[in-house]
């Protein structure tokens, strides 16, 4: 599979990139719009010489990922919204046990059921803790579908790294849309053995891995080292794309998808000499707060556009500190916006 | 330069295999090209829908609100796709089937019986492959010879035997799109 393009859809690349990460151990409950990824893992896995297992619910599926991370595999599950709430209990325990895992979310529109459009409504779930517990989940937003792959390699490289769950969070356009991708080698330093793993304790002492401390300091204390490694991973992982910021009097701030469908807006709107650029965060924990500082520095306006009534657009008013210069867009339920739209409402604020 | 072609029409007319063509004929050609399908609850009959965006550059939007071509090979795609025609683009109309054509404006309309063009070459079920013959030769975005190259990798393997009459098809509706 590797050094060549192939034609696939988001979902197929992931799980084609995951195998290819060394992914040994998939575990997973049908939901649309991600199914090609357990429908790919069916067949690819046992090829690859790892397990696919369809569990028989979303909980069994996290807590199988749980199971076989804490005796070493690199470890996937993969939903949509409704599933992934349903897994946010076995995520908020890796992340309490400091277990690596790498879980993705094609999400679509919500609340509730809601429907099978392709959405950014699980942003405040993603970033801001869906489970219980003070915790962070590193996340990834692509927006192509070399980039999903991409970063589908790095999440389980960084999981393995901090010792912390991995999220891609992605959305059913990507999902169904199919792109060229390459599958380029593993680039990644090698990382030393798991000596936390509960793999037989032959020959040394045994290891316990929980994440229930009931003695005197003994959880507060957990937490601190939780948060000093949080603060370890905000400073070292932050990616972003800047597109067309040089000169920018307008800078529009989108995500994913979106994030790509903005860049088309710019180029609309610089044809009619309006000065666009657009800041995309790549990381969305770690959020790049000051590179967003920075970047709407010398901006008369900034316009957030997501697929939702107003989330990440929250993290840009805290980067910025200054609300008169930022502008929302929203589209939510499945709505997703044209670059026409995007580039009418920038024209809109700048009036 | 940035081509976008929307193919529509109803469930079974082979939508979404037919933009898959286009796109892998393209990505033949050293194009870059995104595919997106519609995507619900769709069933044989119901709508069905494509878009493909083919480029020598970066492609940002892979949703198109207006496509230079479309193809519209059911009326319940022509009727939810109709006014999404970039202006001046060209809309390939299955006359067959289709009969306000003539209700189009700013764009060129190609009304062609593709359905029975196809039972004319051989089967109902290639519609979607004389259509995008006839696209070949209006847009010339792509060649007819990738499209042909293409459909071995498009189509499955218990379809094999079907490859013959699918070229059949896509050479009859590059002449009748005035291909030469």
């Amino acid at each position: 599979m590797k050094n060549k393009k192939h034609l696939m859809k988001g979902n197929e690349a992931i799980a084609e990139a995951a195998i290819l990460a060394g992914c040994s151990f998939y575990a997973g409950y049908p939901i649309t719009p991600q199914n090609q990824i357990p429908e790919y893992m069916s067949w690819r896995m046992p090829e690859a010489g790892g397990s696919f297992i369809q569990a028989e619910s979303e909980l069994a599926a996290i807590n199988m990922v749980l199971g076989a991370s804490v005796a070493g595999a690199r470890a996937m599950t993969s939903s949509s919204s409704p599933g992934i709430s349903l897994k946010q209990e076995g995520i908020s325990y890796m992340a309490g046990m400091e277990l690596p895992a790498f879980i993705v979310n094609m999400q679509r529109g919500g609340p509730g059921l809601g429907n099978i459009q392709g959405s950014q409504a699980d942003y405040f779930q993603s970033v801001k803790g869906g489970g219980h517990g003070d915790y962070r989940l590193l996340t990834f937003s692509p927006s192509t579908v070399q980039e999903a792959a991409d970063l589908t390699a790095e999440a389980f490289y960084l999981a393995d790294k901090y010792r912390n769950p991995a999220l891609l969070l992605s959305d059913g356009i990507l999902g169904q849309m199919i792109e060229p991708v390459e599958f380029s080698e593993n680039k990644f330093p090698k990382l030393p053995p798991k000596d936390y793993i509960l793999d037989g304790c032959k020959g040394r002492n045994p290891r316990s891995l929980f994440s229930l401390m009931m003695g005197p300091g003994v959880l507060e204390k957990h937490n601190f080292k939780l948060a000093a490694k949080y603060a370890k991973i905000e400073a070292e992982v932050r990616k972003f794309e800047e597109y067309k910021l040089e000169d920018a009097e307008v800078v529009v701030i989108a995500n994913g998808i979106i994030g790509r469908i903005s860049k088309g807006a710019a180029n609309l709107l610089r044809k009619d000499g309006i000065k666009c650029g657009v800041f995309r965060p790549i990381t969305l924990w770690p959020f790049p707060y000051a590179e967003i500082k920075a970047a709407a520095a010398n901006a008369k306006n900034v316009l957030v556009v997501e697929q939702n009534m107003g989330q990440m657009v929250e993290d840009v008013r805290l980067a910025l500190l200054d609300d008169s210069k930022v502008s929302f867009l929203g589209r939510p339920g499945g709505g997703c916006p044209f670059p026409e739209e995007i580039a009418g409402k920038v024209r809109e604020i700048i009036k | 330069m940035e081509r976008s072609l929307i193919m529509c029409g109803s469930g079974g007319q082979g939508i979404l295999l037919g933009g898959s063509l286009a796109l892998v004929a393209a990505f033949c050609e050293g194009k870059k090209v995104t595919w997106l399908p519609s995507y619900g609850a769709e069933k044989r009959g119901g709508l069905s829908y494509c878009a493909v965006v083919i480029s020598d550059e970066e492609i940002m939007s892979p949703v198109l609100s207006h496509a230079e071509c479309i193809i519209g090979l059911d009326t319940i795609g022509f009727n939810v796709y109709k006014g999404s025609i970039a202006p001046g683009g060209a809309f390939i109309v299955n006359s067959s089937l289709v009969k306000d054509g003539r209700t189009l404006s700013g764009c060129k309309v190609l009304e062609l019986p593709i359905s029975d063009i196809a039972k004319d070459v051989g089967s109902n079920r290639i519609v979607n492959m004389v259509s995008l013959g006839i696209y070949a030769a209006v847009s010339k975005a792509v060649k007819l010879d990738s499209l042909k190259t293409g459909l071995e990798e498009v189509m499955s393997s218990r379809h094999k035997d079907m490859i013959a009459m699918n070229i059949k098809a896509l050479d009859r509706g590059f002449k009748e799109g005035g291909g030469k």
